[in-house]
């Protein structure tokens, strides 16, 4: 190893026309060989441009980057050869099967004829995808996508690995599985660079880059940035509901406290200074050991940013909703079958006013499916669901009325300005005069919107979009508030001050109901229903679940964990009933749609076993054991049952796809559209 | 009943400065309208004026000479005469270069004098038979003419001239005969051509243009609009506010249908002022049925939007509308020369009756009685393609 970094950047410098400040702002900084580098950092952070640049697939306006000796701008096609990357709408050709896929790459990358049998072999198992090598990739679920995706960048067996944001859209139980393969990747002397806004993701890199609007807030080993946060993390315990969002707003005023977020039962806050505590009558601090977000925010801090303090003054200017306790969501026995296939099947659940209600679970479990009955979206087979005692089926219209709705993605009129969309919205939900000229102005005072107003909305910052849509979502003052993934990609700011909106109107009566990914979202439920084959397999407070999902090795599992464990254990019951069948002469694992898309998996299955725990080095390093172990927590285990964890939840995703397939008879639009409303989830 | 209104007014008035709100998108509305207004009134031109034909006098006659000399005068083809061989027609033909060849024969002044029957040949390019048809008739006439006139000057002569078909050259060509002229006594005819006495062609088109204008604008913006907000996902954040299907669909037609009635005025006031078209028929019937015509349009359009995913889905789902649409208005090739069935699978066409009701109003001044029978089924089908959209509508929520 000589001075020199394998990548080393020096200076760089990009910027896009027509926008504000650089994509990326005189970055400098070195990653030594076969480390696993994350670049962390929210949407718009400047991630892709980095990761573009290293391959002259832009050129940059100043700066060098030297990778393993080779000038990118004069050696691109060598570097290019050296490396593999894996973007964040990975070209896989879905008409082609997972075989065709990975031919198709290795004639692009020239690898040998005669290499490829091995090649392939190799891939397949490392990916877990052997058993699927005749099915369209259009065919595969979103984490085994990506793994396909990483199989053909891996053909070339590349010295660099670039993966943007491969794990998004991934649930925790791929998303650990893909990390397990990237990591044995860069044990294998690999170099790897791995692009997320997943924070949690930073902290089990060997070298982290965290940017933030193009500029490098901090590059180094995780446990440094975690440094000037040690001793000073808290989590304050023993609150009930709606209790601990008062204390938390409180809190949050309190000159001592830098940070504070709910996490399951505890309030969770980041003082000034190690050791100095607010006062909180009857409270008692208890030290935590601080994540990479805490680490995050103390440095947006240190530069002069910080997230909103105090009261909403959103949910200050509301009013107050009835603090009488009612049952306002209703889900009862709600059933959706698409053709012969169950998407979801006799979800129950209430959800009182004022109250925080989640909604997880892996892809195509069914969990978007159950949020969209809800919403009105999708209407339900069976079962009923209302708002504030309203059927959606008999009065959708003014049920709907009481909901105010954010999507995960922006989806307010691009080509409207700020004023035309708060001005629309506001109007559908039947406001007018001056009433709505008063709440248009307010949320323009309130979200600092003002200065924007005449501004179409697709040129907004991303903060100020998620501010504008909050403030179409709660205009017209529902009684509820519906939310799909809310705050993936943004920053941790962003996010902080979201959440002190949403956890102020619950304490004013809204009603949240919250699906996510993300577990920082979980934590600031009350209750969270885990969904996972179209049914409710756990619910319970943040708390009960890991409780629940705690075992000897993982005591005091993060809600991650918990996700994991308790999809298992759902695995568990599932195959000793399936055992139990059988036993009545039943096919064994035959699961409860039992559609064709389930039959012809089991051939595959048959063919290559099912055997198919990826390869992870194994590395006798004290940090390093830690992340092995989480992530051997994750894998299966051989003596489950007649599959492993694995097998059935990738069979799981297949028979969500394929289900919707089998039904149309191939009619592609049609089943495209279906598996849209069915179970295909972003 | 207010709120409902003024949830509808919400929608179009978003509608509206969604289309209007950049430069490029009120320029998508005037500028694509009228190129296509001037390509077609000059290019996709009907007129044969441009069309060649060789007249091939092998007679040595006077009366030979005189009816070459007649078509070549006439100011509706472009034509030659010359003398010599049959060659020349057949090659000319074969590449091209004219439309149809006029073979006077060696004996046709001594049987006119002779008072016998005297053949002219027509070879024509059976390839383009429409202006083959054209070019006939005219030819029909100028030798009509000239034989009546020969009846008139020689009173006791009994003459006429007979076409006579000869087989055709080659596997393209058709042969058109002239067909005998009025026996004697001489009868003069002229043609009158009624509502467009000069056979001005662009008289014809504009009022064609001004349905198929609209057409093609409304249906794009319609097919579009739904797809587009499908994709930026909007869609579903209108549904799930307290907007119904039906006012959404209300809030979808409403803009379109002015949208038509401002692309239709445009054409028209540029047909009238620039092009000079007269005016017969009453202005607000015009309009009035601009508008219904695009009702079934964007009921189409809507429909297609309902059915789709995606921007491009829409496109080529408005193009798979737009083709046969055209084609089998009666545009280009006239409806009554359709085989049977398909002259009846046309009713479904709204620019068929939409066709019938411009050049009606616009040329002839047609009644509004006449104009409801064939405007008619343009509000069935919008109601049908609308209750259809709708239908989708809710099915698309489960």
């Amino acid at each position: 190893m000589g001075g020199t970094p394998f990548i080393e950047i020096k200076n760089l410098t990009k910027s896009f026309k027509g926008q504000e400040r650089p994509a990326l702002d005189s970055l400098s900084v070195g990653v030594g060989r076969g480390l696993m580098c994350g670049l962390v950092g929210p949407d718009g952070a400047g991630k892709t441009t980095l990761m573009r640049l290293l391959l002259d697939l832009l050129t940059p306006d100043a700066g060098t980057v030297t990778i393993d000796g080779l000038d990118s701008r004069k050696d691109a096609d060598e570097i290019r050869r050296l490396s593999g990357y894996m973007p964040q709408k990975f070209g896989l050709y879905e008409d082609l099967t997972v075989v065709e896929n990975m031919t198709l790459y290795a004639d692009l990358r020239d690898v040998p004829k005669a290499a490829r049998p091995d090649k392939f072999r190799e891939l397949l198992g490392f990916t877990d995808l052997g058993r699927f090598q005749k099915r369209l990739a259009g065919r595969l679920s979103g984490g085994m996508k990506q793994k396909l995706g990483l199989a053909c960048v891996l053909l070339a067996t590349p010295r660099l690995l670039l993966l943007d944001e491969p794990s998004v859209g991934v649930d925790p139980l791929s998303r650990r599985e893909l990390w397990a393969m990237v990591v044995s990747l860069a044990r294998g002397g690999m170099t790897v660079l791995w692009a997320t806004s997943y924070l949690d993701e930073a902290e089990k890199c060997d070298r982290v880059v965290l940017l933030h609007q193009g500029r490098d807030l901090f590059h180094g080993e995780p446990s440094e940035a975690l440094g000037p946060v040690r001793g000073r993390a808290y989590a304050l315990g023993g609150l009930a509901g709606a209790v601990r969002r008062r204390e938390l707003i409180k809190l949050l005023g309190e000159p001592e406290v830098a940070d504070g977020i709910i996490q399951g039962g505890d309030i969770k806050i980041v003082t000034r200074e190690p050791g100095s505590l607010p006062e909180v009558p009857g409270g008692r601090f208890r030290p935590l050991a601080p994540t990479f977000e805490d680490a995050f925010v103390d440095i947006l801090a240190g530069a002069g940013q910080t997230a909103l303090r105090g009261e909403s003054e959103l949910a200050r200017r509301m009013d107050d909703k009835p603090d009488d306790g009612a049952v306002v969501v209703e889900a009862r026995d709600l059933t959706k079958r698409f053709g012969s296939f169950t998407a979801v099947r006799g979800n129950t659940f209430q959800i009182r006013r004022g109250r925080i209600f989640g909604l997880l679970g892996p892809n195509g479990a069914g969990k978007s499916t159950t949020f969209k009955m809800m919403c009105g979206l999708v209407r339900p087979t069976a079962g009923t669901a209302s708002i504030a005692g309203l059927d959606l089926l008999n009065y959708p219209s003014k049920a709907r009325g009481r909901v105010g709705y954010m999507a995960q993605k922006f989806s307010l009129y691009d080509q409207l300005s700020v004023r035309q969309n708060l001005y629309f919205f506001s109007g559908a939900y039947g406001l007018r005069g001056r009433a709505q000229r008063r709440q248009v102005d307010l949320m323009e005072q309130i979200f600092d919107l003002a200065p924007l107003h005449d501004r179409g909305a697709s040129t907004l910052p991303l903060g100020f979009k998620q501010r504008l849509a909050l403030a179409c979502a709660v205009m017209h003052q529902p009684d509820v508030l519906f939310l799909d993934e809310p705050t993936s990609g943004v920053d941790p700011l962003t996010r902080r001050e979201f959440w002190l909106h949403i956890n102020h109107l619950a304490v004013k009566g809204v009603t949240v109901m919250i699906t996510t990914h993300f577990m920082e979202e979980a934590e600031y439920c009350d209750e969270i229903a885990l969904i996972y084959r179209g049914r409710n397999i756990a619910s319970g407070s943040p708390d009960q679940l890991k409780a629940r999902a705690a075992t000897d090795r993982l005591p005091s599992p993060t809600m991650d964990d918990a996700f994991i464990e308790l999809v298992r254990q759902s695995e568990r019951a599932a195959n000793d009933e399936d055992d139990a069948d059988a036993g009545r002469g039943r096919r064994p694992g035959s699961g409860k749609s039992g559609g064709p898309g389930n039959a012809s998996e089991k051939t595959d299955g048959s063919e290559t076993g099912a055997g198919p725990a990826p390869a992870v080095a194994l590395e006798k390093t004290s940090e390093r054991e830690k992340t092995v172990a989480l992530e051997k927590a994750a894998l299966p285990e051989k003596t489950d049952g007649p599959e492993t964890l694995m097998t059935q939840g990738k069979k799981e995703e297949e028979e969500e796809e394929a289900a919707p397939a089998a039904r149309e008879g191939g009619k592609g639009e049609k089943t495209e559209r279906e598996k849209k409303g069915g179970g295909g989830e972003k | 009943m207010t709120a409902l209104l003024l949830r509808i007014r919400t929608l179009i008035v978003k509608e509206f400065l969604i289309i209007l709100r950049d430069p490029s998108g009120r320029a998508m509305l005037v500028v694509p309208p009228i190129i296509q207004l001037v390509l077609f009134a000059y290019a996709v031109t009907l007129e044969v004026s441009n069309v060649g034909v060789v007249v091939l006098n092998q007679d040595s006659g006077r009366h030979g000479t005189e009816v070459a000399a007649r078509i070549e005068a006439s100011p509706y083809f472009l034509a030659s005469v010359e003398r010599g061989g049959f060659q020349n027609i057949r090659i000319s033909l074969e590449n091209q270069k004219i439309l149809m060849g006029v073979v006077i024969p060696r004996d046709f002044s001594s049987r006119l004098e002779k008072g016998t029957a005297a053949p002219i040949q027509v070879v024509s390019d059976g390839r383009r038979s429409n202006s083959a048809q054209i070019v006939t008739a005219y030819l029909t006439e100028i030798v009509a003419q000239y034989s009546l006139e020969l009846a008139g000057r020689l009173e006791a002569g009994r003459l006429s001239a007979r076409g006579q078909s000869l087989p055709g050259q080659n596997s393209s060509s058709l042969v058109h005969g002239v067909p005998p002229p009025p026996p004697t006594p001489p009868v003069s005819f002229s043609a009158r051509h009624w509502f467009n006495p000069n056979l001005v062609y662009v008289w014809t088109i504009i009022p064609s243009l001004m349905a198929i204008i609209t057409l093609l604008m409304t249906l794009n913006l319609s097919a579009m609009s739904l797809a587009r907000e499908k994709e930026m996902g909007t869609f579903e954040q209108l549904l799930v506010t307290p907007l119904t299907p039906a006012e959404i669909i209300v809030g979808k037609l409403v803009p379109a249908m002015v949208v038509a009635a401002f692309e239709s005025l445009l054409i028209y006031s540029l047909g009238r002022f620039f092009y000079g078209v007269p005016m017969r028929g009453s202005f607000p019937l015009l309009l009035g049925s601009i508008v219904l015509f695009s009702f079934s349009i964007i009921g189409f359009g809507l429909f297609i939007s309902s059915i789709v995913k995606t921007q491009q889905q829409a496109i080529v789902g408005s193009f798979m509308f737009m083709v046969p649409c055209v084609a089998l208005s009666g545009f280009a090739a006239p409806v009554e020369n359709m085989p049977a069935w398909l002259q009846q699978a046309v009713v479904l066409n709204p620019l068929k009756h939409a066709l019938v009701i411009m050049k009606g109003v616009f040329l002839k001044d047609m009644p509004a009685g006449e104009v409801w029978l064939n405007g008619w089924p343009l509000l069935v089908i919008g109601i049908a393609a609308l209750l259809f959209s709708g239908w989708m509508f809710r099915k698309n929520l489960g």
